[in-house]
């Protein structure tokens, strides 16, 4: 905040002033008298004795008004002026950290010999961890700075992004020179197929290893890859795959964690054994499950058989008796039965079941109605499949008689993605934050470092504000306002 | 501060004015319901005036018999004279700035302004005078109803301001003059010098001295709360407590009796006045009954 007038604020000395005869004369209350001789006999006291009342509203609506006033003289202006200035956009992605990259130190040293007095708007590129995502990220920012008046912005990044009108580039003042990076790791059968890249222009012999012990040496070519293959984890467990050695530039690449997700392998199916399901039984194999009497069960299959294990994920087939999911929505069968025959070419779908949709000449068999959970297969004649958290629904009904579904490959394909859903996907390895390639790639020569001219270009020069807040005005009608509240409080 | 006697706030108004005949009449009853015995003998001064003519009957004093009138009529007719005690009254009103307080000086005034009527109407001669700060403004000697007009003038002029200092006051009283002499003190009392010491030289002095106490409840009516007070005269300043109030009370009866005592000893008159009470009452009631008038 500046002051038009700043010599004005002198008056605020009238503040305190006030504040002191006020409480001067606010002690005990002054009574003249004929003559003191009548009291001779009267106790003496202290004036501070005298009771006061917490708070003088009035008076303090005075010194408010007479505060307000002052600086209202005094002609205040909000952000009316500002000095030199750059706008410093940082790259704040995985790169940045390599060792060889010292971008943001020279970036300090270079923006100081240009401008040592110059103060700096920053802002970061983009979120922390993300990719740099230039150029599209730096728009934006362009952006924020002409609006903010500034005639370029300076990109502090170590990514090869050539400098254009208005962009001032500083980079690390040299590359990295070997980089190797674990980018991937994917499920093979009972084996996890580590992928390492090699960034730099050398051959490179790494150690890889993994965290139950197991290493293997490779040599990566000039930037090319290789893979290894590691022993996978298990069932919802991570295993962690690293670069022993050699130890290269840049370590955030060097260390890749996955964890084991989705594949229903053990299902378990319930069917009354005067209703056989075989064309289900022989879907289910087809989509990999392996069907299990006991033990750990990661699906139950029911086909026409009513829900005894609510904990469990639940692949309903052919229901008939009345169901109630239970989840939230819940799913419901009507209580009236009623078989129609669908064709396939009418069936429609939604999210993953779209693309599991019966073949057009194809009969399904549908058996009752359903309501409520999402619907993932419909026909004009009402819902043929729906799911809800932990249970997926089905009334078409594979072993009627009238329906050739079983003949065509989208029924297992559909029993498959049912598993899937209850149990969050297919058999694989979700790495946890990997660095995208593009961060990976570290090993280049550094771009060019801008010349004190290119740099004080961007500066924005100190100067006045044309938009900056005046509020003298409301100030003023403030403390009008003020001192008409003093004037409506009565007098102590 | 405005005096006493602007336009605004005259103590004589018309009203008091119209009241003053009335007044008389109430007097002179009490001076001829009490009649001689009222006066002490040791009084000086007094003339005897002609009264009135009266056929001459044998044993009257023949130095009496008006020899002119057997000239002009051809009978005996003897003079009659009558005694009359010729007064010279001074009244001594306090224009101190304590009198100005809580309406003592209006009703010192009004009651100077009518003792000197009633003193005028009786023969006497009056004087007014105006004491503060150990001063004594007095003004001419008058007799005569017809000079009530200079009386009040000058009693118009009191400006209730200046300290109570009535001995150093009363001590400039203007040297005896032929006959008897009044000295009526109107103050509220309120000074270490009250005059006592000036007052009890006057009346080994011959003089006949009254002291009326001026009294107002609102010179010692106080909040019941800590307060500083201000003494009106002295701008003294003093911090007083809770009990002010009631130990005012306290010192107001007790310089009272002190008073009394002081006049029993030394034969003054001495009457406390309230004077937020009309005039009227004070005259005829508090007045007779404290010996003033007669």
């Amino acid at each position: 905040m500046t002051f038009e007038r700043p010599w004005v604020l002198a008056l605020l000395v009238a503040v305190p002033l006030a504040w002191w005869i006020h409480r001067r004369r606010s002690g005990a209350p002054v009574v003249r008298v004929a003559s003191l001789l009548a009291f001779e006999g009267a106790s003496t006291t202290s004036p501070s004795s005298a009771p006061r009342a917490a708070l003088d509203w009035r008076i303090a609506f005075v010194l408010t008004a007479m505060t307000l006033l002052a600086l209202s003289a005094a002609g205040p202006a909000i952000g009316a002026s500002r000095g030199d200035a750059f706008f410093v956009v940082v790259d704040r992605s995985p790169s940045m950290s390599a060792r060889t990259c010292d971008a943001l130190r020279r970036s300090e040293l270079l923006l100081h010999d240009a401008a040592p007095d110059a103060g700096r708007v920053d802002r970061a590129l983009s979120p922390p961890g993300a990719p740099d995502g230039l150029p599209e990220s730096l728009a934006a920012h362009l952006d924020d700075a002409r609006r903010q008046g500034f005639p370029g912005v300076v990109l502090v990044t170590d990514a090869p992004f050539a400098a254009i009108p208005g962009v001032v580039v500083i980079g690390p003042s040299a590359g990295a020179s070997a980089n190797a990076a674990v980018t991937g790791a994917v499920l093979d059968g009972e084996a996890a197929v580590v992928t390492v890249r090699n960034f730099g222009a050398s051959d490179a012999a790494v150690r890889i290893s993994a965290d139950d012990g197991v290493a293997h040496a490779v040599t990566i070519p000039g930037r090319g890859i290789a893979s290894v293959r590691f022993p996978a984890p298990r069932h919802g467990e991570r295993a962690i795959y690293s670069i022993a050695s050699p130890p290269d530039d840049f370590a955030a690449d060097d260390r890749l964690v996955v964890k084991r997700r989705g594949g229903a392998r053990r299902v378990a199916l319930s069917f009354s054994p005067s209703a056989p399901c075989p064309r289900l039984e022989a879907a289910l194999r087809a989509a990999g499950a392996e069907i299990v009497a006991d033990g750990e069960l990661d699906v139950a299959v029911h086909y026409r058989w009513p829900i005894d294990t609510p904990e469990m994920p639940h692949l309903l087939v052919a229901p008939v008796h009345k169901i109630s999911t239970g989840a939230h929505p819940p799913i419901r069968r009507f209580g009236t039965a009623r078989i129609a025959r669908v064709a396939g070419s009418s069936v429609t779908g939604r999210a993953s079941f779209a693309d599991v949709l019966p073949s057009p000449s194809s009969t399904l068999v549908v058996d009752g109605q359903l309501s409520g959970g999402d619907t993932i297969w419909s026909f004009e004649g009402g819902v043929v499949a729906a799911v809800a958290p932990g249970v997926v629904v089905l009334t078409a009904d594979p072993e009627e008689p009238g329906s050739d579904w079983h003949r065509d490959p989208s029924f297992p394909a559909f029993v498959a993605a049912a598993l899937d859903h209850l149990t969050g996907g297919p058999d694989r390895l979700d790495p946890a934050d990997p660095v995208p390639a593009s961060e990976s790639d570290v090993v280049r020569d550094p771009a060019r470092a801008p010349t004190l001219d290119e740099i004080v270009a961007a500066i924005r020069p100190a100067g006045a504000i044309s938009d900056a807040v005046r509020p003298a005005g409301w100030l003023a009608l403030l403390s009008a306002l003020l001192l008409l509240c003093a004037a409506l409080v009565p007098r102590r | 501060m405005s005096g006493p006697g602007t336009a605004a706030s005259s103590p004589f108004d018309e009203a008091f004015l119209a009241s003053l005949p009335r007044l008389e009449i109430a007097a002179t009853r009490l001076v001829a319901r009490e009649g001689e015995g009222g006066r002490r003998a040791d009084r000086r001064g007094g003339r005897v005036e002609f009264a009135e003519h009266r056929p001459y009957v044998a044993g009257d004093d023949p130095r009496h018999i008006d020899w002119p009138a057997f000239a002009r009529s051809g009978r005996l007719h003897v003079k009659e004279f009558e005694r009359r005690d010729e007064l010279a009254i001074v009244l001594v009103v306090d224009d101190s700035a304590s009198m100005a307080m809580n309406g003592k000086l209006r009703a010192a005034l009004r009651l100077a302004y009518a003792l000197a009527y009633f003193g005028l109407a009786a023969g006497h001669r009056v004087r007014a005078a105006l004491a503060c700060d150990g001063s004594l403004r007095a003004s001419g000697e008058v007799a005569g109803r017809a000079r009530m007009r200079d009386v009040g003038s000058f009693l118009l002029g009191a400006r209730g301001e200046g300290a109570t200092k009535l001995s150093e006051s009363l001590a400039r009283l203007p040297g005896e003059g032929r006959g008897a002499r009044m000295v009526v003190v109107l103050s509220d009392l309120w000074a270490a010098d009250d005059g006592r010491a000036a007052i009890a030289s006057r009346t080994r002095h011959g003089d006949e001295v009254h002291v009326l106490h001026l009294v107002a409840a609102a010179d010692h009516a106080m909040p019941a709360d800590v307060v500083v007070a201000v003494d009106a005269e002295t701008g003294e300043r003093r911090v007083l407590g809770p009990d002010a109030e009631s130990s005012a009370a306290i010192e107001s009866a007790r310089r009272e009796t002190d008073w009394r005592a002081f006049a029993a000893r030394h034969r003054v008159g001495y009457a406390p006045l309230d004077a937020s009470k009309p005039t009227e009452e004070l005259l005829l009631r508090t007045l007779r009954d404290a010996g003033l008038l007669r």
